[in-house]
């Protein structure tokens, strides 16, 4: 799986009628141990309610299909997971309140 | 299969509820030398529970799952073993 950020919502009016309930996310691909964004940016499928900003975890490929909800549906990648912390050895280098460690160090510089 | 080094750990309380497996661990792949070899990804880890700076094995895309004790959960990379060590094969 991978890490990505979500940064909006496709919004589809005419589409297969196999992906109705289904939210459509942009989510950024994020390297997972630093949290550096790649600028990839690709379509997700969402059942579990993601939202704007929120870090989740992505299953890509015909896993994606292995939920009651997208069962025989036509996706490829899907939010299966809000992530709530990440730890990379001795550091917490995210948690869903203060985001990644980076991003609360340059705050702390800024203000 | 993949050769990678687990670099941390993600907890993730809400998620599908078809992923049962509670342990996800970031796995660095990386080559024969043990160097990095591509980005980090994250993979569920339901038989070895591989301690951070472990040399394993992964598997990813749809074969993860057989590798799982459900395998119809939605993942798409898995932990499958230790790896003790390497042995070139002179040829």
């Amino acid at each position: 799986m991978n890490i990505g950020r979500v940064v909006g919502r496709a919004v589809s009016t005419q589409k297969d009628d196999k992906l109705i309930g289904t939210t459509l996310l942009l989510v950024e691909d994020l390297d997972a141990a630093t949290g550096a964004g790649t600028g990839e940016v690709a379509v997700v499928a969402d059942t579990i309610g993601a939202g704007a900003g929120d870090v989740v975890l992505v299953t890509q490929g015909s896993a994606a299909r292995f939920t009651a909800i997208t069962k025989d549906r036509p996706v490829d990648a899907l939010v299966v997971g809000i992530v709530d912390a990440i730890r990379v050895g001795r550091a917490d280098t995210f948690s869903r309140a203060g985001g990644f460690a980076k991003t609360r160090r340059s705050a702390r510089a800024r203000s | 299969m993949n050769l990678g080094v687990v670099r941390g750990t993600v907890v993730c309380e809400h998620r599908a509820p078809e992923l049962v497996e509670r342990r996800l661990v970031i796995v660095q792949p990386v080559d024969e030398d043990e160097r990095d070899a591509g980005r980090p990804i994250v993979a569920l880890d339901p038989l070895v529970n591989a301690a951070e700076g472990a040399l394993v094995w992964f598997v990813s895309g749809s074969d993860a799952t057989d590798a799982l004790p459900d395998p119809t959960q939605p993942a798409d990379a898995a932990v499958v073993g230790l790896v003790s060590s390497i042995r070139r094969i002179a040829g």
